[in-house]
């Protein structure tokens, strides 16, 4: 009986030996997945922060932006939580020509050209012949 | 006589993003977001009526 336990013992040793550092090992690597996953989670965020200031902007820094902003919800690196994020931004920065817009009941909206500083400055509906 | 109100090419670009994210979380957007987005090009050579 003493045998088999001393032989159960030294068998429970040697797949300890072998098994302590595999389990050491998994350990270690999953920290530095956890570390680089949450890197690379902080990474995003800085970049939508990035991205949705460039979209802010006017011209072609605007359009760099809103392309990024797409390209990321398109290839589902914009999670739901993180789109609507941006969706609640970037729709109150559209408040002025909401508002404009919500002034005069059956306006149209009509894109200036770039650069006109008229656009911005200008927020009050005024008859304009269409069509 | 219709009711124009004038835009920027970048408010049009924010408002699509915003008409397109809202519509792949199924949420509604308001109607002048909506119509921001869908803003049309004053056609070359019309003035503006909103000068200040």
């Amino acid at each position: 009986m003493l045998e088999w336990l001393t032989f159960a013992a030294a068998a429970l040793a040697a797949i300890g030996t072998v098994l302590g550092p595999v389990v050491t090992y998994r350990t270690v690597m999953a920290t530095i997945k956890s570390d680089q996953e949450k890197s690379a989670e902080e990474q995003l965020q800085r970049d939508i922060d990035r991205y949705v200031s460039y979209a802010l902007e006017e011209g072609p820094v605007a359009e760099m932006g809103v392309k990024q902003l797409l390209y990321l919800r398109q290839t589902g690196t914009l999670s739901d939580q993180q789109s609507n994020a941006v969706a609640e931004a970037i729709t109150a920065s559209l408040t002025l020509a909401q508002e404009a817009l919500n002034r005069a009941p059956g306006a149209t909206a009509v894109q200036s050209s770039d650069g006109d500083p008229d656009a911005v400055v200008a927020r009050r509906p005024s008859p304009h012949q269409s069509g | 006589m219709a009711q124009e109100v004038e835009v920027t090419p970048g408010e049009v670009q924010r408002a699509r993003l915003v008409v397109t994210l809202n519509d792949s979380l199924n949420k509604s957007t308001p109607a002048a977001i909506r119509e921001i987005a869908a803003a049309r090009r004053r056609p070359a050579g019309e003035a503006s009526a909103n000068g200040s």
